[in-house]
């Protein structure tokens, strides 16, 4: 009976509300951990494996020099190479393709590539209107190497006392 | 030939006296490390790479140089080998540069591969590596020669087997180079072999550089058909082109080297003038058409204008393949007209077979005599050339009757000069001195020929010889009176019991002969098919301006209003289009099924390693639909080995008959001329491949006149004779111009 | 032949005055080099030296006071040999040239205490890989000198000088009688 009058004390006076309001109010006052997307970004490894871009060296001259390495590790076939020789008599590619819906991001390209030419950047929210643009060409590559060259080379160099 | 027994690895093995520990290594499928072994070339054991442990002997002794001996203990991985082995890797790693990425021959490279075993993964040498300048030696060879281990392969190539020592060590120690002696670049016909020797990238193809990975490329195994013998040959492709062709070993035919014709002629094939839409000229005016439209209009055409099954002639050069060949003429007789013929070049044409051979590639190699007539055959056959070379090194002797005097890779006993209006008198005399000396009875029409030294020597040679070989080249077929000329050479073979090697066929026109290309008796030759009552022509891979003996006469026959002219061509150019009604794009080399009929009489088949370009086709397939067009019976072909089963199965039309004994009288006050075209100007795909046409054997360009007939023809040295320079030389016979080069006698 | 090479010495001259002998060559640049010890007590034939530990070779010795250096010595000794290779065979053309470069980068200040054991293991890689004898001579010298004189090689590196110019005080000769 005793039992009863206490259960509907209990029910009626909303304690558990209370403690649950407790718990919102102590979390209330504390710090908001949410990222606002896209104004903030959460912080990126120098090893994240992004959207990919061709380097230039610094005096503007691009790095591939059509070795074909990574086309060759590619586990996915991504990336499809034709090369001439150049009318200066260097060795340079006439087409450079990386499909992005074969790619699997893996990195390996990055590994291989003996002159750092191909990279993957930290661009991980790209977007493009028609399946065609799956296929980034030579130009697009070094276009978003251009961009992004200064984050690019730091990123490389935070790594390079690992490697 | 004693019997060796030695041990190997463990493994209980025999073997000859005098064979090397690495020629049995690789039989037993031993893996023996090697830069400077090639089973083709002689041993110098300089690279120190294939040094294993031999029982007994303190020191780690080189594989290839080390010949065997009974109860031999050899160990090739053992630490005293390993060691030895990884120490020479090392070395060669010091001062190579680091240029894989860039190197074409990264991914096929021996280094590379040996380096995987026995190289380090870091390098102690912390100094600066030394380089080499590069000396451009040619359009075809591309030299790197930082990169060169100075294995001295290529050296060796050129001493022992092009015959020309063009490459040599300058230099001493670590400044060693390996570079060409002269300014003028790689002389030698057979120079691209050294791409293939170099064990690293110091020499790569020139025109293949930069252009494709091995391991992309699809090997595919076909023939090189530009010459007798049909060198064995991968084109590698890549994305539906070829890339880049290299040798295949076959011992019988090619043994592991091909020429450089038959090395660099692809790139021809993806020149800019190659025929890709059927094409039909309307009222004058060309227009692109689909394949039924532009067949429809050929048949309808050549119907109309050859309602005597007689005025159709098939006209075809010698760079078809076998079952093209035989599907034409079968169509041909079908339409009823034995006007068929290949022999475009030749002058004359009465004598219907055609002289043949009987010795094989591999008895040219143990010959001890040879006389070569009417030949440049180190241009024209640089393979079988090589196997007299190699006769010559074991001591045969040479002597040659030609209208000049050339520059043959090996020495040459007696260099005779004769015009070719004298050459069936010279031969008489030689045919008069062999009767004399075997003491047989000369005919009558030889009574009143006199003979002189050389002409007795040449007899005598002939005669003394256990081993001759009478090898007739290529400029017998410009000649008028070559069937005399065919006569008295094998009159000469009999009497001198010498061998005959026919060489004035050349490319795939023994395919021709095999299959009866050529009229019967009812039918017109090739040169009276041009200037008698044909009013329509079917042309299979002809070149109006290079093919023919006489390129006016064809023009002027073909561009007549009243004439019919359907062509299958692989290429379009400026004359195929003034003379021909219809162009139907031909499939060329490598784009098509085929066979090829060589020296030996092998027939060798290969199937197409590439599509041809645009909507052009396989000529058997062309030949075929064109058969059942017209509805003749016959051609229910599916596939090109059901047609090159029925060509095999044809027994042999050609014979030895002399028809007849007496020679016809010749003018010889007349001058004769002629036209040698260069040996990278001998079929349309090889006259488009750039780099061979920069080689200096690609740009000669000279009409060679003794002073005395210069004078005649009121000529000085610098004028032009048909567009060509003359030059003023007195190593060409009196009488005659000897033009050598790679225009057409379209002038 | 069998004369005692003190004796030997003593024809020819003897040292200079307040010098005192450091190393001999006794058959040429191509036979290991001998203490100063080893060589007062050997004679000159085949099996003495031999014994004593090099050979008697062209006959050609070769005498080194207190005011030699010996990685002055070792490296004009390297630089003859990598000037006489034929350069026909990897081991030497490589080798002989590799060997040359490091004595002189040692002689340039700018030695590494690596180099010392490179050097000698170089040189035995050298050894008996070669198509002729002039590779195994190359090699010897780098090994005896080394093996002899470690302390003045160490040195150089050390301090980027030779050890018998502190020690002396003098200006450096090649010593070779």
């Amino acid at each position: 009976m005793i039992k009863k009058v206490k259960k509907l004390v209990k029910d009626f006076g909303l304690g558990e509300l209370r403690t649950g309001l407790k718990v919102t109010g102590k979390e209330f006052l504390n710090n908001n951990i949410t990222v606002q997307f896209p104004e903030e970004r959460t912080p990126i490894s120098p090893r994240f494996r992004g959207l990919h871009a061709l380097r230039r060296y610094p005096n503007g001259e691009e790095r591939c020099i059509a070795c074909k390495l990574c086309e060759a590790v590619c586990p996915a076939n991504a990336i499809t190479i034709d090369s001439e020789m150049r009318e200066d008599g260097t060795r340079r590619t006439t087409q450079y393709d990386i499909d992005l819906f074969k790619c699997i991001f893996c990195g390996f390209c990055e590994e291989a590539c003996p002159v750092d030419a191909i990279v993957e950047t930290h661009i991980f929210d790209y977007a493009f209107e028609s399946r065609e643009g799956s296929i980034i060409d030579k130009k697009g590559l070094l276009a978003i190497g251009d961009e992004n060259e200064k984050e690019i080379s730091k990123a490389r160099l935070e790594d390079s006392k690992y490697k | 030939m004693s019997e060796i027994e030695f041990e190997i690895d463990g493994k209980l093995v025999f073997a000859n006296q005098g064979d090397s520990i690495i020629s049995i290594a690789d039989r037993e499928g031993i893996d023996v490390p090697r830069f400077c072994y090639h089973k083709k070339l002689s041993v110098a054991a300089n690279c120190r790479m294939c040094l294993v442990d031999v029982e007994g002997v303190p020191k780690a002794q080189p594989a290839c140089s080390t010949p065997v001996a009974n109860g031999m203990k050899i160990h090739t991985r053992n630490d005293k080998a390993k060691s030895a082995q990884k120490a020479v890797m090392e070395f060669l790693l010091i001062n190579h540069p680091l240029d894989c990425p860039i190197c074409d021959q990264g991914g096929e490279c021996e280094l590379q591969d040996v380096a995987m075993e026995y190289g380090t993964d870091v390098s102690k040498f912390n100094l600066g590596k030394r380089i080499v300048a590069d000396k451009g030696i040619g359009a075809l060879i591309q030299t790197d020669m930082t990169r060169c281990i100075h294995c001295t392969r290529c050296v060796r190539f050129g001493a022992e087997v092009a015959g020309i020592v063009e490459m040599g060590g300058t230099g001493r120690g670590e400044g060693v180079k390996i570079e060409p002696f002269l300014t003028e670049g790689i002389q030698s016909e057979l120079s691209g072999n050294m791409i293939d020797v170099c064990p690293v990238g110091a020499l790569t193809s020139k025109p293949f550089r930069y252009e494709a990975r091995t391991w992309q490329m699809n090997a595919v195994e076909t023939i090189a058909r530009h010459d007798l013998i049909g060198s064995n040959i991968y084109t590698q492709t890549y994305r539906g082109k070829v890339k880049r062709v290299v040798a295949r070993d076959n011992e019988l035919v090619n043994e592991t080297w091909i020429s450089d014709r038959d090395r660099f002629s692809y790139e021809g094939l993806n020149h800019e003038s190659r025929a890709l839409h059927p094409k039909i000229k309307k009222n004058n005016k060309w227009q692109e058409a689909s394949w039924e439209v532009a067949l429809d209009f050929a048949i309808s055409g050549l119907k109309k204008n050859a309602q005597n099954p007689n005025q159709l002639g098939v006209l075809a050069s010698k760079n078809s393949t076998l079952e093209e060949y035989y599907l034409m003429q079968k169509l041909a007789r079908s339409f009823g007209s034995e006007n068929i013929d290949y022999r475009l070049d030749k002058a004359d044409l009465s004598i219907g077979s055609s002289m043949l051979s009987n010795i094989s590639l591999s008895e040219m190699e143990s010959i001890d005599h040879a006389l070569i007539v009417n030949s440049y055959l180190r241009l024209e056959q640089p393979m079988i050339n090589h196997r007299i070379r190699k006769a010559t090194l074991n001591g045969a002797s040479v002597n040659t009757i030609n209208n000049k005097k050339f520059d043959f890779n090996y020495r040459t006993n007696l260099e005779v000069l004769s015009s070719p209006q004298k050459t069936v008198l010279m031969l008489q005399s030689v045919l008069k001195s062999l009767h004399d000396k075997t003491k047989t009875p000369a005919p009558k029409h030889l009574s009143k020929i006199t003979v002189d030294d050389s002409q007795n020597k040449i007899a005598d040679d002939l005669i003394t010889a256990e081993r001759p070989v009478i090898v007739i080249g290529e400029h017998v077929n410009s000649n008028i009176s070559s069937s005399d000329i065919m006569n008295i050479i094998s009159e000469i073979a009999t009497l001198a019991n010498a061998k005959i090697a026919n060489l004035s066929h050349s490319g795939n026109s023994l395919s021709a002969e095999k299959v009866g290309f050529k009229p019967s008796n009812k039918g017109k030759n090739a040169t009276s098919m041009l200037s008698e009552n044909t009013k329509a022509f079917l042309l299979m891979d002809v070149d109006l301006n290079y093919d023919f003996i006489n390129p006016k006469l064809a023009a002027d026959t073909f561009n007549k209003d009243d004439v019919f002219v359907v062509s299958l061509n692989s290429f379009e150019d400026e004359a195929s289009q003034i003379n021909s009604d219809v162009i139907l794009p031909l499939a060329s080399f490598y784009e098509s099924s085929g066979t090829h009929i060589n020296f030996d009489g092998i027939a060798q088949s290969f199937s197409a390693s590439v599509k041809g370009p645009g909507d052009s086709k396989p000529g058997w397939k062309i030949i075929k639909v064109l058969a059942d067009l017209f509805e003749f019976k016959g051609f229910e072909y599916t596939d090109s080995t059901q047609v090159a089963d029925d060509a095999l199965a044809i027994t042999s039309i050609g014979n030895n008959d002399i028809v007849d004994k007496n020679t016809k009288a010749i003018d010889d006050s007349k001058i004769a001329i002629h036209w040698q075209y260069s040996p990278y100007a001998v079929d349309g795909v090889t006259r488009k491949a750039k780099s061979l046409q920069e080689t200096p054997i690609g740009k000669m360009n000279a009409a060679f006149i003794s002073l005395v007939t210069a004078k005649e023809l009121k000529l000085s040295g610098g004028d032009l004779f048909h567009g060509v320079p003359v030059s003023i030389n007195e190593t060409v016979a009196d009488g005659c111009v000897f033009v050598h080069t790679y225009q057409s006698r379209k002038g | 032949m069998g004369t005692p090479f003190s004796k030997l010495l003593e024809l020819a001259g003897g040292l200079k005055e307040g010098r005192t002998l450091k190393a001999v060559i006794p058959g040429g640049s191509s036979t290991p080099l001998l203490s100063a010890d080893t060589a007062m007590n050997m004679t000159m034939d085949y099996d003495s030296i031999a014994n004593a530990g090099s050979m008697l070779g062209a006959g050609s010795v070769i005498i080194m006071d207190d005011t030699t250096c010996m990685v002055k010595t070792l490296t004009r000794l390297a630089h003859f040999y990598y000037d006489e290779s034929c350069g026909q065979c990897t081991p030497c053309r490589e080798g002989t040239g590799w060997l040359y470069r490091v004595l002189q980068r040692i002689l340039d200040g700018n030695g590494k205490n690596e180099d010392l054991d490179l050097l000698v293991s170089v040189g035995e890689k050298i050894s008996g890989n070669t198509i002729c004898a002039l590779g195994d001579a190359a090699a010897t010298p780098v090994e005896s000198f080394i093996r002899h004189f470690r302390h003045e090689f160490e040195y150089y590196i050390k301090h980027g000088r030779s050890i018998v110019e502190s020690e002396h005080h003098l200006i450096e000769e090649e010593a070779i009688v």
